[in-house]
């Protein structure tokens, strides 16, 4: 169907007559419209009758000059920059702040100007900061403070009345394995490092390094957050960024996998069903799973698995250990925190979808039936957490998997 | 009205004349009114698209171009940015904000009217296709649909839409992928049941 078939089938609304009058109406209650502009005289054509001309260029430069130095020496202008698209702002002669879409920044000149450092106030959105090395820096947000010395680092803070909202969530979630979901200031650091506070609750972050502020207000290092031996060179570009972090964090996910399991076989603790984690974390008994070629629901009955469903339960039972199971498991920490004898099991339902090279999930759905624990925050965690994971696509053939995963929780 | 200030209101109506621009930036009142008759068709049809058809669309609408006036001055004419891909960013973001702020129910306006019995049999295929195509979007979240809506209708790149959405290519990829599979399966059925 071609977008001429689509509009048809689906026409939009249309302006209403008097609208436009309507908005300019608005504009006029509203802050004042600004006065036009007085048309300019060409100034090039007046120039060239004047008797004395040949002066012109000359003292051009010298106004340029003149107006290159008074720029070195002007203080920094106090500032207040909302973007409505990703932009760059120097901040004095020591600081750029490259903001996102939406991002909002205010701050005032003083301090700026001298290079003896400042503040700025972010209220919303992310901006990455550029600070020259041995600025005094501080970004205040309503979540929590930042304070740096010489470095670049990333602040995003979100509007705790979005915050509770499911697509916010859901985008937390997808953006990247390691962001904390209900996180309400998160600060990454590239170069350098930075204080993250609220309060008399503070947090030392080093190049490499995430952290967050929640609703609670308590800084927290992000999970796979990775130790760092020198200063990580990130990229700029956000895309790039994103990759990077999700590779450090599935490789320190990996690592830390590979030590309990061989701490376990060193302690000679008693074999679990289905699982290489401890007590505490999520545990899966073996799963009920099938491939699905229909065009909607799941398939309860399969046929006698063959070597290749075999092989690709164990994949995705192995996909889930490394990629969901330390995600759910700061879902159930946070349980926890709120219920500390908290336990029971969670069965999900989900599909997995072709995406060009990769399976996605689809349609993550929680068996009510079959979940002993009853408490919706967690479980809503625990199924968008579900959207992180990357799977391999559906056999061929098959137009999406379905999968049932329940996971076990208990307290140690 | 001087020729150079008629628009066309179209949603294909092409970017807004430079001039126009430069006059709008000003502060001048007719050109302003030029740059909203440029455009308003194109900003309701995303905001209906997103929101449903209800009373709230020329609610955004006129704050979606008070905004855009009110920040006009800042537009960097020489950018990356076109003037239609900034003014429906602006627009989308209200869009979502206000889906976020809504119950599930307020979707149900998404729907189709219901036909009459008399109604001939063309209209009533489709009404029928309208409805099956409102259900399956009307089922989308609202991030996906919005994504779907501004790749779909109004030819924004993979890079606008994830400028405007504020999420990494990569997931924007994946909610078009979803959105279209989920209205190529409710066209399927509905030309299965027809």
């Amino acid at each position: 169907m071609n977008r001429n078939e689509l509009e048809r089938a689906w026409p939009a609304a249309e302006p209403p007559p008097g609208f436009p009058d309507r908005v300019l109406d608005r504009m006029q209650r509203g802050p004042a419209l600004p006065e036009p502009a007085p048309r300019r005289v060409s100034w090039m054509a007046s120039l060239m009758a004047h008797p004395v001309r040949w002066l012109a260029p000359p003292a051009l430069v010298l106004a340029l000059v003149g107006v290159f130095l008074l720029w070195l020496t002007w203080p920094a202008r106090d500032g207040d920059v909302l973007a409505a698209e990703p932009r760059v702002v120097s901040i004095g002669e020591r600081v750029v702040a490259e903001m996102s879409s939406g991002a909002h920044i205010r701050w005032s000149g003083d301090g700026f100007g001298d290079g003896s450092g400042g503040e700025v106030q972010q209220d919303r959105g992310e901006v990455m900061y550029r600070v020259v090395p041995g600025t005094p820096f501080r970004v205040q947000t309503p979540q929590g403070n930042v304070a740096v010395l010489g470095t670049v680092f990333r602040v995003r803070v979100v509007d705790p009345n979005e915050a509770g909202g499911e697509p916010m969530k859901k985008k937390w979630a997808i953006a990247g394995a390691s962001a904390t979901l209900g996180a309400l200031l998160w600060v990454s650091v590239d170069r350098g490092s930075v204080r993250l506070s609220k309060g008399e609750d503070e947090l030392v972050l080093a190049a490499g390094q995430s952290g967050s502020i929640g609703a609670d207000g308590i800084p927290r290092l992000e999970p796979g957050s990775p130790i760092p031996a020198a200063d990580a060179q990130v990229a700029a570009d956000g895309d790039a960024e994103r990759t990077r972090a999700r590779q450090v964090a599935d490789a320190v996910r990996r690592h830390a996998a590979r030590r309990r399991v061989a701490k376990q076989a060193a302690s000679g603790a008693a074999k679990q069903p289905a699982s290489d984690q401890p007590p505490s974390a999520p545990t899966a008994p073996p799963m009920a799973f099938g491939p699905h070629t229909g065009s909607g629901g799941s398939t309860t009955e399969t046929p006698p698995p063959t070597a290749d469903d075999a092989r690709r339960r164990e994949y995705i039972r192995r996909t889930m250990r490394e990629q969901y199971f330390p995600v759910a498991q700061n879902c159930y920490q946070e349980l926890l925190e709120r219920q500390p004898t908290a336990g029971g099991r969670v069965v999900l339902e989900f599909a997995i979808v072709s995406d060009g090279d990769a399976g996605v999930v689809d349609r993550v759905e929680q068996r009510d039936d079959e979940t002993t624990i009853d408490d919706p925050e967690f479980t809503l965690c625990m199924r968008e957490s579900l959207y992180t994971a990357v799977f391999e696509p559906p056999p061929p053939g098959a137009s999406e998997t379905t999968v049932v995963y329940p996971v076990i929780l208990a307290p140690e | 009205m001087p020729a150079m200030l008629a628009t066309t209101g179209h949603p294909d109506g092409g970017e807004f004349d430079s001039d126009l621009l430069a006059r709008c930036q000003a502060g001048e009142p007719a050109s302003l009114r030029a740059f909203v008759e440029h455009y308003q068709c194109a900003v309701f049809a995303l905001l209906s698209r997103i929101i449903g058809q209800c009373p709230e669309v020329e609610d955004l609408a006129q704050e979606t171009f008070v905004r855009a006036i009110g920040a006009l001055p800042g537009f960097d004419v020489g950018g990356a940015a076109r003037l239609s891909t900034w003014l429906l960013t602006i627009a989308t973001r209200l869009a979502l904000d206000l889906c976020r702020k809504r119950t599930r129910e307020r979707r149900s306006s998404l729907t189709a009217d219901p036909v009459s019995a008399a109604t001939p049999e063309h209209d009533v295929q489709r009404a029928e296709l309208r409805s099956a195509i409102a259900s399956a979007v009307g089922e989308l979240p609202d991030d996906q649909r919005a994504a779907f809506v501004l790749a779909e209708f109004h030819g924004f790149a993979l890079e606008d839409i994830a400028a405007a959405l504020q999420t990494p290519k990569s997931t924007i990829k994946t909610r078009l992928f979803r959105a279209r599979a989920k209205l190529s399966r409710a066209l399927a059925q509905h030309r299965g049941d027809a």
